[in-house]
C-alpha cells in the first residue's frame, strides 16, 4: 500500500464515479448502469478502505498514509491528508456504509437513478475528504461540500416537506460554519503574525500550539464548537435533525449518520488540539448539554409516532453519548466515543434500513398504524431484534462496549453527569422497545394486516444489505479490541495534551498498586 | 478445566444452527438439537468439578482467560472464567436443570407449528448468557451475562408475541431489568474509580482499601441490579407478568436460574458486602419483606403459574434474607434446592396446563389427580419440599436460613419470625394450588381454547393430553432431586455442602466470611417448629379447599377488602403506573409537542426575521433602469463629494 | 487657443445633458445616445488635458473609450433588438422584470 495516495483514491474514486454517474448517457430512468457503477465504485472503495484499515498498525500514534501537496502557497493552503487513530475507523465505516445505502435503494428509485446514485457517491467522497483533511481550508471545503449532495438528495427525493427540510438543514448547518471559517482565518493570521519566522499556513500541524491569549482561545474555540455542535447536533441546536431525517429518502440515512459524526470527530481533531486551555475550561458546559441531549432526546423519542422521527431523536440521544465521551476529556471516554461513532453508524444505520424495508412493505412509517409484523416476516424480525438491542446497548453487543467506556470515562471526570447520563440507557430501552413492540408484536391491524407492497420476507438482496452491519454489531460487541487498539494511541495523545480536570488520584493509585500486587502474586 | 469453554460452545452452536439454518430442519429437529446441545455442557461441568476437587482445598480457584475483551488505557476486562466451587455449582445447576427442562420442552412445545425454532434457539441462547453470567471473572463480563439473560428472558416471555399481555410483559421485564443494569453500571464505575479494576480478584483482594461509605455506595448500586433480576421489592413487578411465557421458560428462567442471579451476585461479591453492614441490613430486610409480601399475595391468586411466580419471589426473598444476615452458603444452598423443587412445580403445572389444553386458571381445574397422576405426584413432592417438610430438600435449606436469621450476629428475632411465618404461608398457598388443581370436582373443559400448546398426541379416551416420555423423565429426575437434594447438608450429620463452598468464602481476601455451622438444640427446635408450621399450613389448605370448599369463598367475601388488595398485589403496579410510567409519557409528549416546538420556532423565527427583512429591502429593486441610473448617479456624486471635501 | 476651462465647461455641460437624458428618456436608443454623449464629454476632457500638458496618454485613453463605447453599443443594440422581438416594444419602463 505504501507509496500509493490511498486517501486521495478513497476520496476521489467515489467522487469521480459519482460525476460519471451523473453524466451517463442513455435513458434517464434506466437504473441498470448507475446501479452497477455505484455498487462497483463503492465496493472498490470499501476494499481499499479495508486494506488501509488492516494495514494500519494498532497502537501507533503517528499519522499514516500522509499526502501533502501545495495548493495555494501564497496563503499557505495545502492539500494535506492523513490517517491516524482518530479517523481511520470512521473512514473505513463510511466506505462500509455506502454499499448498503446503494443496495437498499436498488428498487426504491423509480425516477432519476443516475442522480440518486451519483449523489450518494459524491456524499461518500466528500465525507471521507472531511474526515481525512489535515489542512483547515481543505477540511472546510469538504465540510461544506458534504452539504451539497445531502441537500440535493433531500430536496429531490425526499418526503412531502422536503423543500422546507432541505433548506433548513442547509442553512442551519452552514450558518454555524461561517463563524468557524472566520476563526480559521483569524487563527492563521495569528500564527503567521506572532511567530517571526512563520510562513502563512492553514496546516493543522503548524497551527497547533499557536500562542493565543485566553480570551482569544475562548472565542475561537466557541466558533469552532458552534459549527461542530450544530452538526453533531448537541441540544438545543438539533432542530434541523428530525426534519432532515424524516424528509430525506430513508436509504440515504445510513450515510447521513456519518455526516453528523464528522461533527463529533472534528472536536477531537481540531477543537481540542488547537485550543487545549479553552477546551478544558468550556468542555463541562458542553458535557452538560450533551447529557441533557441524552435524556431529552430519549424522552422525546419515546413520544414519537413516526418511526423515522423516533430514530432521529434516538440519534440525538446517541450522539449525546458520543459527545459526552469526548467532552469528559478522559481517554476511556474518548475511545468509547470513537467506538460509539462506529456503533451508531452501524446500529442506527441498520435501524433506518429496516424501517425503510418495513415501510416498503406496509407503505407507512406510522407506528400507531402497525402491529404484529413478527408473525409475517420472521427474518425481518430477527434483523430488527439484533439492531434494536444493539441500539439500546444490550451487553454483549457493540453499543454496550461504547456506552460503557463513555460512561466509565465520564464517571471519572464528571461524576454527576455520568450518573444522569446512565439513565439514558434506561430511556433507550423504553423507546426502542416501544418501537419494536408496537410494530412487531401484538395483533396485525391496519396496513400491517393488509396486502404487502413487496412480496414476502426479506429478499436475498435485503439480507445482503443488512448482513455486514449485523456482523459488525456482533463482532464489536464480542471482540472490540482490534478497533480499540487502533484508536488508543491517537486518543491518548489528544486527550493528554489537555489539562483534564483533576481526577480522583488517590483512588487511582490504590488501584494501580493493587494491580501490581495482583500481578505479582498470581504469576 | 479449560474444557469449561465447551459448556458455552455447544449451546451457542445450537443457537446458531437453529437461528441460521433452522428453516431447513424438520420441525421436531429444533428441540432435539437444542437439547443435545445441552448434554455435553452438563458432562463437562462434572469434569470441571472433578478437576476442581482434585486441587488442594485452599487453592480451589482458577481464572481462565480466553482473551482480553476490552483493553483500553487504564481499564481492562478479560473474557475469562472464574472457576471456584460457587461458579461450578451454578454451572452444574444451569446445565443440569437446563438440560432436563429442554427435554421437557420438546414434549411441551411439540405441536407448536411456527415458533419452535425460535423458542429453542432462544432457550439455548439463554443458557449461554446464564453461563457467561456465572463464569465471568469480572464485573463487566458479568454484566454481559446479566444483560444477555435479560434479553433471552424478553425474547421468551414474548414467545406468544401476538398476545398483547405477553408483549407487554416482555417489555416490562426488560425495562425493569435495565433499571437494574443502570444501577449495576454505576456500581461498576464507582468500583473502577475506587479500586482501579473491575475483575473479581483485584477488587475483592483490595476490598478493604476504601472507605466504608464508598463500599456501601458500590454495594447498594450493585444491589439495585440484584433486586431487579431477582424480583425483589420494589423491583418485583415484572416477575408475575413474566409468566406469560411458555411454562418451560417460567421453570428454567423465572424459577431455577436467571432470577437467582441476584443471589449469586451477592454471594459472589461477599467481600464487598461484608464491609458494608448497612447494605447487608438493607438486604436482610428487603429479603424478609419480599418473602412475606410474595407469600401473602400468593394466598389468593387464581392462576396456577402466578401462584408459583409469587412463591418464587418469596423464596428468593429467603435467599436475600440469608445473604443479608451473612449466611451466604445458606443462601446458595436454598438456591440449589429451590432450583430443583421450583422447576419441578412449574413443570408439573406445565403438564397440567398441557393436559387440559392451555388453561391456567385454577378455578377451571380440579379433580385432576387420577387424570394426570404423574403431575399429581410431582406437584406433591415439589409442594412438600417447598413447604419444608422433612426429609424433603426444602426442609434443610429453609431451616438453615431461618436459623441464621434468628442467630446470626446480623440477624434478629423479627427477621426470624418473618421467615418462620412465611414458611407456614408458603405451605398453605402451595397446597391450596395443589388441592384446587388435583382434588374436588372437575371444573375444566377438555378441548377448550388451545392456547400455547397444541394437541394431537397421547390423548386418552377422556380428551386429556397425557405427557410423553420426554416430559415424564424430567419430572422423575427433578422429583428425586427435590427429595434428596437437601441431604448434602444435614446439620450434625452431613456437612458436604458447607465444606464444598468453604473455599469460596475464604478467598480471595485475607478475612473469611462467617460460615455458620448450624446444629445443636436451637437449630433443631427451630426446625421442628418450622416443619410443624408447614404441616399446619398444609392442613389448613386441606380443610379450606377439600373439606369445606364453601368456607374459602365465605372468607374471601367477608374480608373482601383484604382479598382484593392481595389479589391486586397491593396495587403496586397501579402505583408505579401513575407514579413513573404515566408522568414519563406525559413528560415525553409535553417535550415533544411543547418545548420541541419552541426550539423549532426559535430557529424558524430567526429564518422568518431574515426573510421579512429581505422582503422589505427588495422594494429597492424596482426593475426600472432609470431608478438604477439615478442611484448610480447619486453614488457617483457622493463619491466625488467625498473626494472633494474629505480634506485631501 | 481658448483657455482650458472653456473645454471643461463644455465637457461638464455635455455630461449633464447626457445624464439627464439617461434619466428621463424612455426610449433606449435615446438613452444610448445620451450615454455616448457622456462618454464623449469625458473624451473631450481627456483630449484637452492631453493637449495642454503635451501628454499622449490622455489621447490614448480617449481611443480606448471610443472602442469601449463601440463595443457597448453593439451589445446594447443586440439586447434592444431581441427585447423588441419578444415584446414588440422598446420602452424601458415595460422591461421591469427584475423587480424584486
Amino acid at each position: 500500500m505504501n507509496g500509493l495516495p490511498v486517501l486521495s483514491i478513497l476520496i476521489f474514486l467515489p467522487i469521480v464515479a459519482g460525476v460519471i454517474c451523473l453524466l451517463l448517457p442513455g435513458k434517464s430512468d434506466d437504473p441498470t448502469m448507475p446501479r452497477l457503477l455505484g455498487l462497483g465504485a463503492s465496493l472498490l472503495t470499501l476494499l481499499i478502505a479495508i486494506l488501509a484499515l488492516i494495514d494500519f498498525m494498532p497502537g501507533s500514534t503517528g499519522v499514516r498514509l500522509e499526502e501533502r501537496a501545495s495548493w495555494i502557497p501564497q496563503f499557505g493552503i495545502s492539500y494535506h491528508l492523513g490517517a491516524d487513530g482518530l479517523n481511520i475507523l470512521l473512514i473505513a465505516l463510511t466506505a462500509i456504509l455506502t454499499p448498503p445505502a446503494i443496495l437498499a435503494s436498488w428498487n426504491v428509485l423509480s425516477s432519476r437513478p443516475r442522480l440518486f446514485i451519483g449523489l450518494i457517491l459524491l456524499l461518500e467522497g466528500t465525507i471521507i475528504g472531511a474526515l481525512s483533511s489535515l489542512d483547515l481550508i481543505l477540511y472546510f471545503v469538504f465540510w461544506e461540500a458534504m452539504l451539497i449532495p445531502m441537500y440535493l438528495l433531500i430536496s429531490t427525493f425526499g418526503g412531502a416537506r422536503r423543500g422546507y427540510a432541505a433548506l433548513k438543514f442547509f442553512i442551519y448547518t452552514s450558518v454555524g460554519s461561517l463563524l468557524m471559517f472566520l476563526a480559521m482565518l483569524y487563527l492563521s493570521f495569528a500564527h503567521s503574525s506572532r511567530v517571526a519566522s512563520a510562513a502563512p499556513s492553514f496546516d493543522l500541524r503548524d497551527l497547533i500550539g499557536t500562542q493565543l491569549s485566553t480570551t482569544e482561545q475562548r472565542w475561537l474555540f466557541l466558533a469552532f464548537a458552534l459549527a461542530f455542535a450544530i452538526k453533531l447536533p448537541i441540544f438545543p441546536l438539533h432542530s434541523w435533525l428530525p426534519d432532515a431525517y424524516s424528509q430525506s429518502p430513508v436509504t440515504v440515512l445510513v450515510l447521513a449518520t456519518m455526516l453528523v459524526k464528522v461533527g463529533a470527530y472534528s472536536f477531537l481533531r481540531f477543537a481540542i488540539p488547537l485550543f487545549p486551555q479553552a477546551s478544558s475550561e468550556l468542555m463541562p458546559i458542553l458535557a452538560a448539554l450533551a447529557t441533557v441531549g441524552i435524556i431529552y432526546g430519549g424522552l422525546v423519542a419515546a413520544a414519537q409516532r413516526d418511526m423515522i422521527r423516533l430514530l432521529a431523536y434516538s440519534s440525538l440521544a446517541h450522539l449525546g453519548f458520543i459527545g459526552l465521551g469526548i467532552f469528559a476529556l478522559d481517554t476511556r471516554g474518548a475511545q468509547g466515543s470513537l467506538l460509539q461513532m462506529v456503533n451508531h453508524g452501524v446500529s442506527s444505520g441498520a435501524l433506518f434500513l429496516i424501517a425503510g424495508m418495513i415501510a416498503a412493505r406496509v407503505g407507512t412509517f406510522d407506528i400507531a398504524a402497525l402491529g404484529g409484523l413478527a408473525k409475517r416476516w420472521p427474518i425481518l424480525t430477527g434483523t430488527f431484534v439484533l439492531a434494536a438491542f444493539s441500539s439500546l446497548g444490550l451487553p454483549g453487543l457493540n453499543g454496550f462496549v461504547g456506552e460503557f467506556l463513555i460512561l466509565l470515562g465520564t464517571f471519572r471526570t464528571q461524576r454527576v453527569l455520568a450518573c444522569i447520563a446512565t439513565f439514558g440507557v434506561l430511556i433507550a430501552a423504553i423507546y426502542v422497545l416501544r418501537l419494536f413492540r408496537r410494530t412487531m408484536f401484538g395483533v396485525g391491524r391496519g396496513p400491517s394486516a393488509g396486502q404487502s407492497l413487496v412480496a414476502g420476507d426479506l429478499s436475498p438482496r435485503e439480507v445482503a444489505t443488512l448482513a455486514p452491519l449485523l456482523l459488525l454489531i456482533i463482532w464489536i460487541g464480542v471482540y472490540p479490541s482490534p478497533f480499540l487498539q487502533r484508536t488508543e494511541g491517537a486518543v491518548r495523545a489528544t486527550i493528554n495534551a489537555v489539562q483534564a480536570p483533576a481526577p480522583a488520584t488517590t483512588a487511582l493509585t490504590v488501584g494501580a498498586t493493587a494491580l501490581t500486587i495482583t500481578e505479582a502474586t498470581t504469576r | 478445566m479449560e474444557l469449561v469453554w465447551l459448556c458455552l460452545l455447544f449451546p451457542l452452536a445450537g443457537f446458531a444452527i437453529n437461528a441460521l439454518f433452522g428453516a431447513r430442519l424438520p420441525r421436531r429437529a429444533h428441540g432435539l438439537l437444542a437439547t443435545l446441545a445441552m448434554l455435553p455442557g452438563f458432562v463437562v461441568a462434572w469434569i470441571v468439578l472433578a478437576d476442581l476437587l482434585s486441587l488442594p482445598h485452599d487453592a480451589r480457584h482458577r481464572d481462565l482467560i480466553l482473551y482480553n475483551w476490552v483493553p483500553v488505557d487504564g481499564f481492562s476486562a478479560n473474557f475469562g472464567a472464574w472457576l471456584d466451587p460457587l461458579s461450578v455449582l451454578l454451572l452444574l445447576i444451569v446445565t443440569g436443570v437446563g438440560f432436563v427442562i429442554h427435554l421437557f420442552a420438546i414434549g411441551y412445545m411439540a405441536e407448536e407449528v411456527e415458533g419452535q425454532r425460535r423458542f429453542f434457539a432462544y432457550l439455548n441462547l439463554f443458557v449461554v448468557a446464564m453461563l457467561v453470567l456465572v463464569l465471568a471473572d469480572n464485573f463487566m463480563l458479568l454484566l454481559v451475562g446479566w444483560g444477555g439473560v435479560g434479553f433471552a428472558s424478553f425474547a421468551l416471555i414474548s414467545h406468544y408475541f401476538y398476545r398483547e399481555e405477553a408483549a407487554d410483559a416482555a417489555v416490562k421485564a426488560f425495562v425493569v431489568n435495565t433499571l437494574g443494569d443502570v444501577g449495576m453500571m454505576l456500581g461498576i464505575f464507582l468500583m473502577w474509580v475506587t479500586y482501579g479494576a473491575v475483575d473479581f480478584e483485584t477488587v475483592f483482594r483490595n476490598a478493604g482499601n476504601a472507605q466504608t461509605g464508598t463500599i456501601t455506595a458500590i454495594t447498594l448500586l450493585l444491589l439495585v441490579g440484584a433486586l431487579a433480576k431477582s424480583g425483589q421489592v420494589p423491583l418485583h413487578t415484572w416477575l408475575p407478568d413474566a409468566m406469560a411465557g411458555p411454562t418451560p421458560v417460567s421453570a428454567l428462567i423465572h424459577a431455577a436460574t436467571m432470577v437467582t442471579a441476584g443471589v449469586y451476585l451477592l454471594a459472589r461479591s461477599w467481600p464487598l458486602y461484608e464491609l458494608a453492614p448497612a447494605t447487608l441490613t438493607t438486604i436482610a430486610w428487603i429479603g424478609a419483606f419480599t418473602a412475606i409480601f410474595g407469600a401473602t399475595i400468593g394466598l389468593v391468586q387464581t392462576n396456577i403459574k402466578r401462584v408459583l411466580a409469587f412463591s418464587t419471589m418469596s423464596q428468593l426473598g429467603y435467599m436475600f434474607l440469608a445473604a443479608g444476615v451473612g449466611a451466604y452458603s445458606a443462601a446458595i444452598f436454598h438456591l440449589l434446592t429451590h432450583a430443583f423443587f421450583k422447576a419441578l412445580l412449574f413443570l408439573a403445572a406445565g403438564v397440567v396446563i398441557h393436559a387440559i389444553g392451555g388453561e391456567e386458571d385454577m378455578r377451571k381445574m380440579g379433580g385432576l389427580r387420577d387424570k394426570v397422576r404423574i403431575a399429581w405426584i410431582a406437584y406433591g413432592i415439589g409442594g412438600l419440599a417447598i413447604a419444608g417438610i422433612p426429609p424433603f430438600s426444602g426442609f434443610f435449606s429453609k431451616d438453615e436460613i431461618i436459623y441464621s436469621a434468628f442467630t446470626s450476629s446480623r440477624g434478629n428475632v423479627v427477621l426470624g419470625l418473618i421467615a418462620l411465618i412465611t414458611g407456614g404461608l408458603t405451605a398453605f398457598y402451595v397446597f391450596r394450588g395443589f388441592f384446587l388443581t388435583f382434588y374436588g370436582v372437575p371444573r375444566y373443559e377438555v378441548g377448550a381454547g388451545h392456547g400455547d400448546t397444541a394437541h394431537g398426541h397421547g390423548h386418552g379416551g377422556d380428551g386429556i393430553h397425557q405427557p410423553g416420555l420426554e416430559m415424564r423423565i424430567p419430572l422423575i429426575v427433578l422429583s428425586v432431586l427435590a427429595i434428596v437434594g437437601g441431604w448434602v447438608l444435614i446439620p450434625n450429620a452431613v456437612h458436604l455442602f458447607e465444606e464444598y463452598l468453604e473455599p469460596v468464602f475464604a478467598y480471595p481476601t485475607e478475612f473469611n466470611a462467617p460460615v455458620h455451622a448450624a446444629g445443636g438444640a436451637t437449630y433443631w427446635t427451630i426446625a421442628i417448629i418450622a416443619a410443624l408450621l408447614g404441616v399446619a399450613g398444609i392442613g389448613a389448605a386441606y380443610y379450606l379447599y377439600v373439606l369445606k370448599p364453601s368456607l374459602a369463598a365465605n372468607l374471601a367475601q367477608r374480608y373482601a377488602g383484604i382479598h382484593r388488595t392481595l389479589f391486586n398485589r397491593y396495587y403496586v403496579d397501579q402505583l408505579y403506573d401513575s407514579l413513573f410510567v404515566r408522568p414519563t409519557q406525559i413528560l415525553g409528549r409535553a417535550l415533544s409537542n411543547g418545548f420541541e416546538r419552541v426550539l423549532d420556532g426559535a430557529v424558524n423565527g430567526l429564518g422568518y426575521l431574515v426573510r421579512e427583512a429581505s422582503v422589505t429591502m427588495r422594494e429597492v429593486q424596482t426593475g426600472y433602469v432609470r431608478n438604477y441610473a439615478l442611484l448610480i448617479l447619486g453614488g457617483a456624486v457622493l463619491l466625488v463629494a467625498y473626494v472633494l471635501f474629505s480634506g485631501a | 487657443m481658448a483657455p482650458l476651462s472653456y473645454y471643461f465647461v463644455l465637457s461638464a455641460v455635455l455630461f449633464t445633458i447626457g445624464t439627464i437624458g439617461v434619466l428621463i428618456r424612455k426610449n433606449p436608443l435615446i438613452m444610448f445616445m445620451s450615454i455616448e454623449l457622456m462618454l464623449n464629454s469625458a473624451n473631450l476632457s481627456f483630449a484637452s488635458f492631453a493637449r495642454a500638458k503635451n501628454l499622449l496618454s490622455g489621447q490614448v485613453i480617449a481611443f480606448f473609450v471610443i472602442a469601449v463605447a463601440a463595443a457597448e453599443v453593439v451589445v446594447g443594440l443586440a439586447i434592444i433588438v431581441s427585447i423588441f422581438r419578444s415584446r414588440q416594444s422598446v420602452d424601458v419602463d415595460d422591461v421591469s422584470m427584475l423587480k424584486g
